[in-house]
């Protein structure tokens, strides 16, 4: 369900801004992800991605992009180095990656995470939303800029966010979680942290907290039941 | 050319003006120390008080920019003492200068601006404005957790009734300061007034249960002291969740923030089966041009979603 928006030749010549770029060793200048006030500017949806079934139970988004080896070297250190935790790092080589590939979302993505494990929010949501402008059904910075949103009182947002996650694949158990979360502490929601629960423990069925959790929000049902009944 | 004009005609009509020239043309060469101290010279020189009120703040500005803080707040100082009006300006200067007091280690100095805030805000009748409200609220919630701070320092050892007059005594000078906080309906700072409440509570409880046990009882006699203990304690935990669980309620309204966030943190500790409750991120996705997801009910399930994907299934915290 990821929307295909904008036109070959648009995409084309994105790549080879990007390309002449990186040729060109000034990516910081060139690159259409940045611009000299820092700001982002429009970024546009890009149609060559795609998001298949995979089987009953998954689904693959696909970036159908030529990557420059250096690029794909650059990500895979990124990588490696966020997973050592070693955040402050991958960013900037993250950073580095989306200055030469500025039409990949998944960069984008990382750096939205990496941004947010070090608090700052801001610099996260404007990552995330960065790679939803390119990819705007992405279930995966649907679910992460939700967290964002959440962290800083924006539940309303988180919740749409969180519900568009699901929209794309409605057994997306991250965000099946993090709505139930959301709707159990945070919007007092108590029916849809139910059903996002119990939704949750039939696709996670070894998680024995959301047992729990459920147990607790349906004695909380029953006791504002038990409260309002004459 | 206008420092030599400065100096060789001390007492000519416009000699101001080449100071003011001087000022201007400083700042604008990025020269800021040099700048600062042509507009203290306007501070001290000009006739008009409006002019030497601005010049006194824009030098105080230069100087910080400059990194030269001690000539700042010098100046800063200067100017509150001088220019107790406007009040809510009067009060952004003091406070940066309580800032800057707290910067430089100086706990006393600090401390006394922050009354000196306080004081004049109360005061300030018609004058007070919702930064005023604010600027005070902040500066009062400081000097109230130093209650808090000494209040949790005190452990309750033997002898135990000496210690827990004290104790009780500080609790309640700590309670009645952050009762008071609330009065600014200042939002942030009544979530933490809030959460100072909630943690006087608890650590009231916690001393009580930690509280050094009186020497030579008989086993009988202990075991019921610790049953006594706990009976006192329990209370003063039940109060502490309600008071988190009040500061809960601002998201209600709107409100969220670290001290709510705070309240939330601790809830979980006290009642995890209610609120020991985190999203989970997806991590890192770890492939720059694919992302795989498989349900872990996927008929292949014993191989994770983790593994598949790359997934680090994070905990978030608030």
């Amino acid at each position: 369900m990821i929307q295909c928006h904008g036109d070959g030749e648009q995409r084309r010549l994105l790549r080879l801004v990007a390309l002449t770029a990186f040729l060109l060793g000034a990516v910081g200048c060139a690159s259409p992800a940045s611009n000299e006030s820092g700001t982002e500017p429009d970024i546009q949806s890009r149609s060559d991605f795609t998001l298949a079934p995979d089987g009953e139970h998954g689904f693959v988004v696909t970036e159908d992009v030529r990557i420059v080896g250096d690029v794909r070297n650059d990500y895979q250190r990124a990588t490696t180095l966020l997973r050592r935790n070693a955040i402050e790092e991958g960013i900037v080589v993250l950073e580095s990656v989306i200055e030469r590939a500025p039409e990949l979302v998944i960069p984008r993505i990382d750096l939205g995470v990496a941004h947010a494990r070090l608090g700052n929010h801001e610099a996260a949501q404007k990552s995330l939303e960065a790679a939803l402008a390119l990819a705007p059904d992405h279930p995966v910075a649907l679910n992460e800029l939700g967290i964002v949103y959440r962290q800083t009182g924006r539940f309303a947002e988180a919740r749409a966010s969180y519900e568009r996650a699901l929209s794309v694949h409605d057994g997306f158990h991250y965000a099946l979680l993090n709505l139930g979360v959301l709707c159990d502490l945070y919007v007092d929601d108590l029916p849809c942290a139910l059903e996002n629960y119990e939704a949750y423990a039939g696709i996670v069925t070894d998680d024995p907290q959301v047992g729990i959790w459920i147990a607790d929000v349906r004695n909380r049902m029953s006791a504002s039941q038990a409260e309002s009944t004459p | 050319m206008l420092e030599d004009f400065r100096t060789s005609h001390p007492e000519h009509e416009l000699r101001s003006q080449a100071t003011k020239q001087l000022a201007v043309a400083y700042e604008r060469a990025g020269k800021l120390s040099r700048s600062a101290s042509e507009y203290e010279r306007v501070a001290a020189e000009a006739e008009d008080p409006q002019v030497r009120r601005e010049a006194l703040l824009v030098a105080g500005d230069l100087y910080e920019q400059a990194g030269e803080s001690e000539d700042a707040l010098r100046l800063f100082e200067l100017y509150v003492d001088q220019y107790p009006e406007p009040v809510e300006l009067a009060l952004e200067i003091r406070f940066k200068v309580a800032g800057m007091h707290d910067a430089a280690g100086k706990d006393e100095a600090y401390r006394e601006q922050l009354r000196a805030i306080v004081t004049i805000e109360a005061d300030a009748a018609s004058a007070r404005t919702s930064r005023t409200r604010y600027l005070a609220a902040t500066s009062s919630l400081v000097l109230t957790r130093s209650l808090f701070d000494e209040f949790k320092s005190l452990a309750l050892m033997q002898p135990f009734q000496e210690n827990l007059t004290a104790k009780k005594r500080l609790m309640d000078q700590a309670l009645a300061g952050f009762e008071l906080l609330v009065r600014y309906e200042v939002a942030e700072v009544t979530a933490a007034a809030t959460f100072y409440i909630a943690e006087t509570y608890r650590n009231f409880s916690d001393a009580l249960l930690a509280s050094e046990r009186p020497s030579g009882l008989s086993d009988a006699d202990l075991a019921e002291y610790e049953l006594v203990i706990e009976e006192e304690a329990y209370p003063f935990e039940e109060r502490a969740i309600a008071v988190h669980r009040e500061n809960l309620e601002l998201m209600r309204i709107g409100v969220f923030n670290s001290w709510v966030a705070r309240s939330l943190d601790e809830l979980a500790v006290l009642m995890p089966g209610r609120y020991a409750k985190s999203e989970i991120s997806v991590g890192f996705v770890g492939s720059i041009d694919e992302y795989a997801y498989r349900s872990p009910m996927a008929p292949e399930a014993l191989v994770s979603a983790a593994e598949l994907t790359g997934v680090d299934n994070d905990p978030v915290s608030r």
